[in-house]
Parts: structure tokens; sequence; C-alpha cells
């Protein structure tokens, strides 16, 4: 297993092509847009060295039986559903922001699953090379990330019918050796700071799709692979320290178009080419399995938000006003509902057809369905509680003046004996959680809000609870 | 002597966990325990460290276990200070080594 230093060493050796604000990034552990980004990956790294969270952090591989980040492991039963989830949490209320690493583990799940149901139709030899994938990961300890989400063009056509194919990741050749692909995975999280990436369909397709069910693995910083650093609201903060609240860890992921120009995949990393029929499949379990973290991770996040509100209301001296204690017990209960949703989602859980461990749909879809509504709920009670000067603070650099620097102190003074300098910090976290690009990452990530819904429904057994009321008013069907 | 640790996964944490367990590492002689927190076969004894009172840890049915859940070891009451002693006297009983707090 790596360090959170050997985490950080190892991406010296990668020679990723990454662009933003129109030039190309020669060091991503220099630059102070990325850096947040890689320092929270780091923690995911560490903290399975750290005593109260090995049990969480670590588990045992059931291919070398080695001791392995959990982030790499294939779940074996509903106690590693579990443990997932307490993990998420935990890191969560340690970074305030998200981890990134979560994505590519259940991508290798997912993978990991139906390559096994399409051998066990066609009699290929998918699953095994995800396993050879899935140990080459675990014994360097990399970090993978999990490439869904295709730019997708018109929605209303499928792949086959774009006027540009390139909307889908597709093979524009096949050879001897291995697949040429070409198109592009948007908003990956992490992608910049990852060693690999799992590329797998993102809708479900039809025959006349063949091409565009591709999934496979390969080095970012494979030849012909580029990224697209994406722009975040707090993007001129990071030149400097206090504005940004959360200076080492940054907002949400860090988030990259990865593009493929005719990049060379091996057959050794192919793991579905042309099954059309288990496209959606693997949308769906890719998308199942990451519904569960938002009720870990954003939970973790959310505690931080929570605490940095409550702080903020002595700080302000409301603490004890009743509606402010009030708000406090909102929060309180839409957050923890969404964690008990996903830990129901892990201790219901139940093995696939590969025998690997899958989150109760229903309560995945419901996690994820609430923190579209919750986390913008709390953070509009966070900045009720918070006040006006989230919006209005001025600079850092107009504190550090020295004429300028008193006065704010002076005028944004709260409570008796609290520091205003804290009080200042605590607004811009509470501020840099709630805005602009933060909240989006709940609405969108792992599916928009419909795909749930469709999901809720679809799992619903509406018909018998028509029959229970039936029976119930006495209606003779 | 071997002892093994598990920790809950804190989301709700009224102790400080970590600082109960470096308390509990002080007041032990030195060198004699070897605290275990992944690989917890023929341990002397087990400590569950729990957050709070839902006491989420499993822990081996074969091992002779000290269950910390949050103010709470095995329903008695202690103050977070109190708690490490609370924990050295436990081990102490479990395994019949005669520590001094």
């Amino acid at each position: 297993m790596k360090t959170g230093q050997e985490y950080i060493q190892s991406l010296k050796k990668m020679k990723t092509e990454i662009y933003f604000m129109g030039e190309q990034i020669e060091n991503i552990l220099d630059s102070p847009y990325i850096r947040p980004h890689i320092n929270t990956a780091a923690v995911t790294y560490d903290i399975a060295f750290e005593p109260e969270t090995i049990d969480l952090a670590t588990a045992v591989s059931p291919y070398t039986g080695k001791k392995i980040n959990r982030f790499t492991h294939i779940q074996q039963d509903a106690e590693d559903m579990v443990k997932k989830s307490k993990l998420l949490r935990a890191i969560g209320q340690k970074t305030g922001t998200c981890f990134q690493r979560c994505v590519g583990w259940d991508a290798m799940n997912a993978v990991y699953s139906v390559s096994y149901e399409i051998d066990r139709k066609y009699g290929t030899k998918y699953q095994e090379k995800v396993i050879d994938f899935v140990k080459y990961i675990q014994e360097n300890d990399y970090m993978v990330v999990g490439g869904m989400t295709d730019p997708k063009g018109d929605r209303g056509l499928p792949p086959h019918q774009q006027p540009d194919p390139d909307v889908f990741v597709h093979v524009a050749e096949r050879r001897k050796d291995g697949i040429i692909v070409r198109g592009a995975k948007a908003h990956q999280t992490g992608a910049a700071n990852s060693h690999e990436i799992l590329v797998m369909p993102t809708v479900a397709m039809r025959a006349e799709d063949k091409d565009f069910a591709v999934s496979f693995a390969a080095p970012l910083d494979a030849p012909g692979v580029t990224l697209i650093f994406g722009r975040q609201t707090n993007d001129e903060r990071k030149l400097g320290k206090l504005d940004q609240g959360n200076p080492t860890y940054g907002v949400v992921g860090g988030e990259a178009l990865v593009i493929f120009n005719n990049v060379f995949v091996p057959w050794e990393r192919v793991f579905m080419c042309g099954e059309t029929e288990f496209a959606g499949m693997l949308v769906e379990r890719f998308a199942v399995y990451h519904r569960q973290n938002y009720g870990a991770c954003k939970a973790g996040v959310i505690d931080v938000l929570i605490g940095a509100s409550a702080a903020m209301a002595e700080y302000n001296g409301t603490a004890k006003a009743s509606h402010i204690r009030d708000k406090m017990i909102e929060m309180i209960l839409m957050n923890e509902t969404l964690h008990a949703s996903s830990l129901a989602a892990g201790y219901e859980s139940r093995p696939l057809p590969a025998g690997n461990y899958y989150p109760q749909t229903t309560y995945a879809n419901i996690t994820k369905q609430n923190i579209t509504r919750s986390h913008y709920e709390i953070s509009r009670l966070a900045h009720d509680i918070a006040g006006g000067l989230l919006a209005t603070l001025p600079t850092e650099f107009d504190l550090k003046d020295p004429v300028l620097g008193p006065l704010i102190l002076k005028y944004f003074a709260g409570a008796a004996d609290t520091n205003t300098l804290d009080r200042i910090k605590l607004a811009r976290l509470i501020e840099n959680m709630t805005g602009g690009t933060s909240l989006v990452e709940s609405m969108h990530g792992a599916g928009s809000p419909q795909a749930q819904r469709i999901g809720l429904l679809k799992n619903a057994n509406l018909k018998q609870f028509k029959q229970m009321a039936q029976k119930i008013c006495g209606i003779t069907p | 002597m071997k002892v093994g640790v598990k920790f809950c996964g804190g989301c709700n944490p009224y102790i400080d966990r970590k600082k109960v367990m470096e308390r509990v590492k002080n007041m032990l002689p030195p060198g004699k325990y070897k605290f275990e927190y992944f690989d917890w076969d023929d341990c002397a004894a087990f400590i569950a460290v729990n957050g709070c009172s839902l006491a989420c840890v499993r822990y081996p049915a074969s091992q002779k276990v000290i269950v910390v859940s949050g103010f709470e070891i095995e329903g008695k009451q202690y103050s977070e200070d109190s708690l490490a002693s609370a924990v050295v006297e436990k081990l102490s009983a479990l395994t019949g080594d005669k520590i001094a707090p």
C-alpha cells in the first residue's frame, strides 16, 4: 500500500497531457488549481495507515491474500458495503470535500460483475482480464477514474445516429493486438491526478451501437489522451489562501474532460467490445454502486458544514436563539437521513451473479435522490444561519493591508470574546462549501435526479401495493 | 501481549477515541503490550472503541472484549478523562496481568 506521500510522488512519474487556462500544465503538483485535489486524494492513502481507520480503510484481496487499500477492493460481503459507507463519511469529515477515489472503485466493481455475465453468455474471457487489471491496481495501489459520462451530443439520438460519432467513446478500429478508441468522457472527477481510467458506456444501447458498447482501461498518460481541466467558480481564490475557505483540500473533486484521440488499447485491457445488450446493465450497476456513496462522503462533508454553521452561530452571538437551534435540527435530520439510507443500502446488499456484493437498489436511489435536495436545503440553512457576510466580505488582500485590515476586523467583529479573523475563516469555509461549483456535484454526480426517479418507479411493486389496498377496503380484483 | 483494537467509523463521536487509546497506551508498561489494528487472531484481549452508545463495532465472538461506547464501558458511565484508566483496569482483569493504573 502507498502512503499519501508515496501517492503524490508516483504522480511525478506520470506524463499526463493536461491543459488549463489556455496553457499546458507541466507539473500538476505545483499547480495551485490542481494541488488541493491531490492533497485530498492523498488522504485516501494515509487513512489506511491510521490506527482508528485501518479496519475501515483496508481489506484483504481475494486474489492475492494481501492487505490492500479498500479503494481497490472488490466487495465480498455486506460488511464490506457498510464499511464503504462509513469510510467515505470518515474521509468527508477530514477533508470537507470530494476525495475522488470512490468513482474508480465503483467502476471496478461494476465492470467485474458485468464482465462475468458477458462471459457466461458469449464464452468470452473478459472477467479474467478484469481480475488482472484489479490485481495490477491493488498491487500498485493506483487511483482509477471511473469513466462513464460521454458528452452525448444530441440527447434525443442514439450513439450511432449522432452527426459526430465522437460525442460517444467508440471503437474506431479493431486490430489484431487491440482496439483504437476515439471520443471523450466529460466531468471526470480526479482525472488530473489519477493513474488509470476505466471506461464504461454511458447509456443503454441497441445492436446498431455496437462500436460504442466498449469498456476498457488505459493509463491517463497513454499517447492520444488529453485532459482539459474544468473551471471552478473559486479559481481565482486559489491564488491566495484564506478566501479559499478550505485551502488544503479545495472544493469538489477537480473535474476534467478526458479526450481519446485514436488511443490504442491492447486486448488485455478491453472488458466489453460490442456486446450492446450489456451496456445498460453496466450503466445501472455503476450508477447504483455510486449512488450509495452520496449518503456517505456527502454526510461527512455536511458534518463539517453543520459544524461550521454551529460555530458561526456562536461567533454571531445567535447560538441560543430558538430558530437557530431549530435550523440546526433540520440540518442534522436531513444529514442523518442521508447516511441512514446509505447504510441501509449496504446492510441490505446482495451478491450479484459474479459473487461481488451490490447495494440495495431502491435505498441507493433514495440516497442519491435525497442528496439532490437535502444538500441544497442544508446549504440554504447554513447561509441563513451564517449571515450576509458570506457574500460581501472583503478580500484577504484587503485584510492584509495595514490601514484597511484593522478596519475590516473592527467592523466584522461578532460576539464578545470571539476572534474576528476566525469568524471570517468560518464564513469563507461556508461560502466555498455551499456556492458555485460545490453543489452541482450533488445534483448530477452518479446520474441526474430523473435517473433515480425512473429507478424508484421501476423497482416499486405497485401491483402488490394496489392489491393490499383493495384487500383492506373489500374490493375483489 | 497482543491486544486487538478496533475503532468505529466515527460518524457521531462523543469522545476523542484516538486520545482515549493513546492514554491507555501510556498507562501500560512500555513494550509489554502490542496493539494490533488489523490482524486479530490470538489476541489476549480485544478493545472495541465506539464513539457513541450505538456501539457499532463488530468483534470476534471468541475474544475477551472490552467495549467502550461513548462515555460508557459495559453499562457503567465514566468521564472522558477516566475512560482510559477504566480500560486498563478491565484489561488487567481480562488478561490476569497486574497493571498499576
